[in-house]
């Protein structure tokens, strides 16, 4: 019915363009699968959830220039500071702790369920919390109870002083203890820094460095630092961000002159600043598949053009022998899909292998059907596109004009 | 100055042998005028190739101005082709984006004249075909008849010893293609040596001498 | 005849203006394209102390966690203890050795009522040398101040600059951790990206102090401290005295030849701490030149190499392409070229032509590439805001830029050897015959 047989042998005729344009697809082919994949494990680093109320929080560093000061008139200096961040209109709530998400700086420490086993011990995030910790981040409490204000204590430089109580985050506990619900894991016994009961399961969030695989595994004990230098993580109303950072900026170093602020960020800054490879990424990636495609389409009307109008006198013959204009291009629009069929059945394959070479050699993800799928589709629709222009052109020329010049 | 002697020439496809020139005995004398007649795919522009050493052809032999021409590669018979022939053809084949100046330039580019010379024969040329006016003109600026003695001037421009013109009035009016063909009278008579295939026993009673072709064979002359 | 042919180039040109400008920019992207990655990925494996790469050497000894827990636990840890870094300072075997970590300084300009922050560096004396630090005026704190735990700083240029005004401030003093340092030298302008020394890319630290100083001062420490066991006891020394791992250990060796000698010393070291109880793991020290420490702590980007190969294939595409696009052009002349034909250009001659035709395209396609490349550098820059390393590895210099432009012109020529062949295998008359 759609004459495939002509169609076929006038392609085996004029094999170099038709060559060219199956291999041009197939390597665009195995390329834009792969970019594609990479684009969205990217996009699935950068979207995760940060588990915390990340829009209306930002940290400081604040470092006493002061040296040797005692741990007592340290704890006296963050208990000021805490009250004071605490009393200032727009904020929610604030804490001071360490691994702040996002930050780029933290503590990692081995947690294990049974030092005395063989299983290896996990790695995870340590942060330090008081009492309103959790309201200060944002974080929910999923299971157990939070800490009690009288079992906060003090830590203090190389003190080697360890609380008896652990809030795990859930993909931590999950982690620990497998078979366990959430509300059995409350009360079972973990070996941080030492031996602590879990008292709580809290909501996952976001550790201090990037994380491509998304692993947060995040254990929180009841201590207060008394360090020289120290990081408030602070909460406020919605839209009273910027405007209480730069308050705390001024008013702070007046509790104690003898500091400085080290560092304050918004949480979403350090955010876009943590991820910035992924974005570039992300960017870089989709620029490139754009591009491509430019290319590509460019060049294949270009190459359609030229074959086709070597073939106008052939396409004239046969709308002078009744072919209608409708007839030409469905006929033109066939030979090519064929083209770039063939094409796609090579592409398709380099793909796979290029995948193979990369999920093996460079960490990379691989392939997902249904979006290759869409992505072969896609391609397909645009490369077809840059035939429809040549084609009418051509299609809608006179046959007597065209034939008269044989 | 010309010398075939049982020239055949044949192409061949997957299935089909086709015979464009068969048996093919010239010889042309210095300062001749002779007419190639015949009807159209009879085979006379197969053999003006041949002899203009455009095609290469596939048996017997053929002797230009006392070379062997058969066996030569491409880069010498090109040489011998720039320097000894010049091509008319039917549809003046001048280069449409070149000047009038440009295109008479072409085969004494190849010659790596130096460009005083090349002006100089250019306007020579140019003048001896009366269009010394339109040096910077391009084709499409000029008609038909304009055109051809343009390509006419191309054909002389390097002193060729041999002229081969190809229905060299064929795309003209009468009134043009007799000025046309005046123009080669003259050639001929201030000494050139022409070639010329045409369909038009007219023109080929002016020439000194005539040959009919048909089927690719050269009639008894 | 060359300028004849691009005469006849330039009318090629102008004749397809738009296959002409479509090759054009497709090889401008597929090059530009892949010289900014190339560029990105040369300059981030650079190793900046060339000269120094067979005699530097980054010690590691396997003083890790029997259970091996830890951010890399398949392998020996980066960094050494505070023990064993004294322990191997005091033996001294190498030509020049040093142990260093990075330290943070409150540092007090006189009169000023608010401190300021620099990152610093505590090192040995022989630091200085290892590394090629110039100096600008003084030199490196001698061995003795290591020693005595002098209060000695060297200063880099750019904090000098800020502190006294770019002049020689040897002998003068400044206040860090609250205390007087003397300062003996300045350095010059040091630029070592990424820094070898403590794999980073980041400029160069402001300060340098004795490593035994800032030990006994208690300088916060910046970097990274692993501690696979919890301290025993309490405070800095018990700190200091622990299994915790956080100290950078570089050797000079006088000939490349002594590293194995040097490393059967780790060994022999090591052993003898076996018999103490340490190093419960295998016997597994290893050194590492700079290129050597580079690779193994993979100090470039993985993602770089699947863009390279992404790079490539896309340049592979823009030649298909432009292969393509010859074809086209050169096989809808046939008119002009028979005529070239008639008038007794040979095949090999239409062929130069072509070939010049395709490098006037390619020249204009590297031109334009440049301009892609640029703009692509450019943007890279703005996807890493703030970082001034950024700035350092997407520089567009004048090799690039000549290196881009061969390789559009070779790009194109390669893409049209087949298409230029074509167009002047035909014979003339089957040209003149299309030309009907």
């Amino acid at each position: 019915m759609l004459e495939l047989g002509p169609i076929f042998r006038s392609l085996l005729r004029r094999k170099t363009i038709g060559v060219l344009i199956a291999v041009q697809i197939a390597v665009v082919i195995a390329i834009l699968l792969n970019l594609q994949v990479g684009v969205s494990y990217q996009l699935q680093a950068l979207n995760q959830e940060s588990g915390i109320d990340h829009q209306n929080m930002f940290y400081m560093n604040v470092h006493i220039a002061e040296p040797n000061l005692n741990p007592d008139a340290i704890a006296s200096i963050v208990n000021a500071d805490l009250d004071y961040i605490r009393k200032t209109s727009g904020v929610i709530d604030a804490v001071q702790t360490i691994s702040v998400p996002y930050s780029g700086s933290g503590w990692s420490m081995s947690i294990e369920v049974d030092p005395a086993d063989d299983i290896r011990p996990t790695v995870c995030y340590f942060r330090m919390i008081d009492d309103r910790g959790l309201n200060a981040l944002g974080i929910n409490l999923l299971a157990g109870r939070n800490f009690r204000p009288e079992e906060v204590e003090w830590r203090i430089p190389y003190g080697a002083s360890s609380p008896n109580q652990v809030l795990l985050s859930q993909q931590l506990a999950e982690h620990l203890f497998p078979d366990a619900t959430l509300a059995e894991i409350v009360g079972r016994q973990v070996h941080l820094t030492g031996p602590m009961t879990v008292v709580g399961v809290v909501a996952t969030s976001h550790g201090p460095w990037a994380s491509i695989d998304q692993v947060h595994r995040i254990a929180y004990v009841p201590q207060k630092q008394a360090f020289d230098s120290s990081t408030y993580v602070v909460r406020t109303t919605p839209g009273k961000l910027e405007e209480t950072i730069r308050t705390l900026e001024q008013n702070l170093p007046t509790i104690y002159r003898n500091r400085l602020i080290r560092h304050i960020e918004s949480i979403e800054v350090a955010k876009k600043r943590l991820y910035q490879g992924q974005n570039a990424s992300v960017w870089v990636f989709s620029v490139t598949s754009i591009a491509l495609l430019f290319v590509v389409v460019c060049g294949m009307t270009g190459m359609v053009n030229f074959a086709i109008r070597r073939r106008t006198t052939h396409i004239g013959i046969r709308r002078a022998l009744g072919a209608t204009q409708f007839d030409i291009m469905r006929n033109l629009l066939v030979e090519y899909a064929l083209i770039l069929c063939v094409g796609i059945g090579i592409g398709v394959p380099m793909a796979i292998g290029l995948n193979v070479y990369l999920v093996t050699n460079q960490e990379f993800e691989p392939l997902m059907a249904m979006s290759s799928a869409l992505i072969v589709m896609a391609t397909l629709a645009v490369c077809l596109l840059a035939v429809v222009f040549p084609a009418q052109q051509v299609s809608k020329l006179d046959p007597a004009q065209i034939t008269r010049s044989v | 100055m010309l010398e075939m002697s049982g020239v055949a020439k044949r192409y061949r496809t997957a299935t089909v042998e086709t015979r464009a020139l068969e048996g093919v005995n010239l010889s042309v004398l210095e300062g001749e005028f002779v007419a190639i007649v015949g009807p159209s795919g009879s085979g006379k522009t197969t053999f003006l190739n041949v002899a203009g050493l455009l095609e290469s052809f596939d048996e017997g032999t053929y002797e230009l101005d006392g070379d062997d021409v058969s066996k030569l590669n491409d880069s010498k018979r090109s040489r011998l082709r720039n320097q000894k022939i010049g091509f008319i053809f039917q549809n003046f084949n001048l280069i449409p984006d070149l000047s009038v100046f440009d295109n008479i330039d072409v085969p004494l580019r190849y010659r790596r004249f130096p460009a005083r010379e090349r002006k100089d024969r250019i306007q020579n040329a140019l003048d001896r075909v009366g269009l010394l006016g339109r040096i910077h003109h391009l084709p499409g600026q000029l008609s038909g008849g304009q055109q051809q003695r343009v390509a006419i001037a191309r054909a002389l421009v390097g002193e060729p010893r041999l002229l081969l013109a190809d229905e060299p009035t064929g795309n003209l009016d009468s009134k043009t293609a007799e000025g046309v063909f005046d123009l080669l009278l003259e050639l001929h008579s201030s000494g050139s040596t022409i070639l010329m295939v045409t369909h038009e026993d007219s023109l080929a009673s002016h020439t000194t001498r005539s040959i009919h072709i048909r089927d690719g064979f050269f009639e008894s002359e | 005849m060359l300028r004849y042919n691009i005469f006849l180039a330039a009318r090629g040109i102008r004749r397809h203006p738009i296959l002409s400008a479509l090759m054009a920019v497709a090889v401008a992207l597929g090059i530009a394209m892949f010289m900014s990655i190339f560029t990105i990925s040369q300059s981030m494996s650079k190793n900046p102390l060339p000269q120094k790469n067979d005699f530097l050497y980054r010690v590691q000894l396997d003083a890790g966690d029997p259970n091996r827990p830890g951010d890399d636990p398949e392998n020996r840890p980066h960094q050494l203890t505070y023990m064993d870094a004294l322990a191997l300072m005091r033996e001294g075997w190498a030509l020049r050795q040093s142990a260093m970590f990075g330290i943070s300084a409150i540092i007090r300009p006189e009169g000023a009522e608010v401190p300021f922050e620099v990152f610093g560096r505590a090192a040995y004396s022989d630091f200085f040398s290892m590394f090629d630090a110039p100096f600008k005026y003084g030199g490196p704190w001698s061995d003795p101040a290591d020693e005595n735990r002098e209060r000695v700083v060297v200063l880099a240029a750019s904090i000098n600059d800020q502190l006294f005004g770019g002049e020689d401030s040897v002998g003068e003093h400044i206040t860090l951790k609250e205390e007087l340092f003397r300062v003996v030298g300045v350095l010059e302008e040091w630029n070592l990206l990424p820094r070898v020394y403590d794999y980073e890319w980041s400029p160069t630290e402001d300060t340098f102090i004795p490593f035994t100083t800032a030990a006994e001062m208690e300088f916060d420490r910046r970097g990274s401290t692993n501690c696979w066991q919890s301290i025993p006891g309490q405070g800095h020394q018990a700190f200091l005295a622990s299994e915790c791992i956080w100290i950078q250990f570089w050797v000079e060796l006088s000939d490349p030849s002594e590293r194995t000698s040097y490393l059967s010393f780790l060994d022999s070291y090591a052993n003898q701490q076996k018999e103490l109880g340490r190093f419960q793991r295998p016997l597994d020290n290893a050194m590492h030149t700079i290129d050597e420490w580079s690779k193994y702590i993979r100090a470039v980007d993985e993602g770089i190499v699947v863009t390279i190969i992404i790079a490539l294939l896309f340049l592979i595409v823009c030649l298909i392409n432009s292969i393509g696009l010859l074809l086209a052009k050169f096989l809808s002349r046939n008119s002009e070229l028979a005529v070239h034909r008639a008038m007794g250009a040979s095949r090999v001659q239409l062929f130069t032509r072509f070939l010049v035709e395709s490098a006037c395209i390619g020249f204009t396609g590297g031109l334009l590439g440049l301009v892609f490349a640029w703009l692509g550098l450019m943007g890279i820059r703005v996807l890493f805001r703030g970082e001034s390393v950024v700035a350092h590895v997407t520089q567009l210099d004048f090799s690039l830029a000549v290196g881009t432009i061969l390789l559009a012109i070779a790009a194109s020529l390669a893409a049209s050897l087949y298409p230029a062949w074509r167009g002047s295998r035909g014979t003339p008359a089957s040209l003149l015959r299309d030309a009907k």
